[in-house]
């Protein structure tokens, strides 16, 4: 008698999780699969919500001229992969004195660099803008408007994490290694470039693709640093929807939708590359014991 | 650089917040009428605008920070018990599960903004099924509510990630055994995987998601723009406008150091309960 109950239990269990994985798939999919399906419509059938009469294909054409997509994209590449070259160049020698020289304040500076990745980034824009526009002022050099300023302030913020992960993955390599290499006659750059470097590479490409999306995705420093000129694509879209949307509704949502995936592409591929890494170097080291 | 990018600013911050710095002075902002602690006191008093604004704000970053944490952590536990079972084509849906985190926090404030519009929106359309009227989402009282919404949708993921990688950790045995010792599903979920073995990373990720949360500048400014309605107007926008709207920088500085102790509380806890701090102690 027990046998069959126990298997109707499970039976039941079973079919209850695959509705909640099928409600969930549902929440996250209706969103996604209906701005899809909006990015391909034409403005009159998104008005109608007439969604199947024909798909409009060309949105994915016009907004390289309607909305100003390329020149968007170009500077949000150039601030993120400028953003990443600083952080890498400056956190992997951090991370380096940190992890492998002891000195006063190194606990200090270390506990630093998790606390600084925990300050509001309004907290750091009020100040920071100030004394931009006063370095502007005295030394006629423009640092608001321009992609030099948000590049340095990006960098800056992504500095404390990418320092606090290279360390903890620069701790796990052992000194035998490095120190082979110094009586080897090596100098410290290239211990450090030659041996640590390729064994904690899984980690700065980590870095990198952290620092990546952080310069990507932010909306915040762009919004005051950049003029009409030099706009990254997350602010570009932002003023396009409000500068448009406040009046009699004249967004081209069809096209803004088109945009707007098109620039979370590359965000979306990256995101997934470091969660796979991440993942790894958790299970790698898990081995190693 | 950091002492240029954080010691300086902080210094400059807390001068700021003593002064009525505004745009007259920005060239030089040395120079600005030093007013001690008068921007504090007018923040904590309700009559004056400044107060009314910053308490407002307050309230609003709470409900927001709450309510992705309220519903974020149910969902993500939720989730992550689902996809720890043996289902088929369970890979492909625990990558699926991470969507909504890996989108770009600015493009899920737009679609939202656009899923939200009153009555052609698909959130009134889906509404009107069961038998809802057209909404305003987007102006007044409701507006915290479209930015939570779109909020809790982006959010939720980071928990379930937590709570999926520490699960896997758990070894099966454990549930064969309680199993046999007839132990219940609920029970057995109760008992070893809420329990000792989950909590503590649970932990630390409400803590890291108060202070991300708290600190969400771009999911109200992007569904808002400057000119939020006051019901949506959290903190770090509120921050921002006074700041760079109003060139008001005295007031919004203030309000940024106050926010910041504000901050300090989980910051501490975070400290204290994660083990890279005591890995530093042990120094």
């Amino acid at each position: 008698m027990s046998v069959p109950s126990y298997r109707w239990r499970r039976r039941a269990s079973d079919w209850f999780w695959r509705l909640v994985v099928s409600a969930f798939v549902v929440v996250i999919g209706v969103p996604v699969v209906a701005i899809a399906g909006v990015s391909l419509e034409s403005l009159a059938q998104v008005d109608n919500g007439d969604v199947l009469s024909g798909l409009h294909l060309n949105n994915y054409l016009q907004v390289w001229s309607s909305i100003g997509l390329g020149s968007f994209l170009l500077h949000s590449l150039a601030v993120a992969v400028s953003c990443v070259g600083i952080v890498l160049v400056v956190a992997v020698g951090m991370a380096y004195v940190l992890a492998r020289f002891t000195f006063k304040l190194r606990s200090a500076i270390a506990l630093g660099m998790l606390v600084g990745q925990l300050i509001p980034g309004v907290t750091v824009l009020l100040p920071i803008y100030v004394l931009y526009a006063d370095a502007q002022s005295t030394l006629h050099f423009q640092l608001i408007g321009g992609l030099l300023g948000l590049i340095l302030i990006d960098a800056a913020t992504a500095i404390p994490l990418a320092v606090w992960l290279l360390m903890s993955h620069l701790e796990g390599v052992p000194r035998e290694l490095d120190e082979a290499a110094v009586v080897d006659g090596a100098s410290r750059a290239r211990v450090l470039l030659q041996v640590l470097v390729p064994v904690i590479l899984p980690g700065i490409a980590v870095v990198g693709i952290f620092s990546f999306l952080a310069a990507w995705n932010d909306v915040l420093f762009a919004s005051v640093l950049t003029s009409d000129s030099t706009r990254t694509v997350a602010i570009g879209l932002e003023e396009y929807v409000i500068s448009n949307g406040s009046g009699s509704g004249a967004v081209l949502w069809n096209e803004l939708m088109a945009a707007a995936l098109i620039s979370a592409v590359p965000a979306v591929v990256f995101f997934f590359a470091a969660q796979r890494l991440v993942v790894n170097g958790l299970t790698a080291g898990a081995v190693r014991g | 650089m950091l002492v240029v990018f954080y010691a300086w600013p902080a210094v400059v911050s807390i001068y700021i917040s003593l002064t009525k710095l505004n745009v007259f002075y920005l060239a030089n902002w040395l120079s600005a009428p030093f007013v001690g602690l008068g921007n504090f006191t007018s923040l904590f008093n309700p009559e004056t605008p400044f107060g009314h604004d910053f308490l407002g704000s307050l309230e609003a970053a709470g409900i927001f920070t709450g309510c992705a944490i309220g519903f974020g952590v149910p969902l993500g536990l939720l989730a992550a018990v689902a996809l720890n079972r043996k289902m088929r084509g369970r890979a492909v849906f625990r990558v699926l599960f991470i969507l909504p985190y890996a989108i770009p926090i600015y493009v899920s404030a737009l679609i939202w903004r656009f899923m939200l519009i009153q009555k052609t929106g698909l959130v009134d359309h889906i509404a009107s099924v069961v038998g809802g009227s057209g909404t305003y989402w987007l102006i007044g009282p409701n507006a915290i509510w479209a930015i939570v919404m779109a909020n809790v949708w982006a959010s939720w993921p980071f928990f379930y990630l937590f709570a999926l990688a520490s699960m896997q950790g758990v070894p099966t045995e454990i549930y064969e055994a309680a199993a046999m010792d007839g132990a219940g599903g609920v029970a057995s979920f109760a008992r070893i995987t809420l329990q000792p073995l989950i909590k503590r990373p649970m932990v630390i990720a409400i803590i890291l998601s108060f202070i991300f949360h708290f600190n969400n500048f771009t999911t109200p400014f992007v569904m808002f723009g400057t000119t939020p309605p006051s019901s949506a107007d959290t903190l770090p926008l509120s921050i921002y406008l006074y700041g760079f709207n109003l060139e008001n920088f005295g007031v919004a500085t203030a309000m940024s150091v106050l926010s910041m102790v504000v901050l300090m509380v989980p910051v501490l806890f975070y400290l204290r309960s994660s083990r890279p701090s005591r890995d530093l102690a042990r120094r």
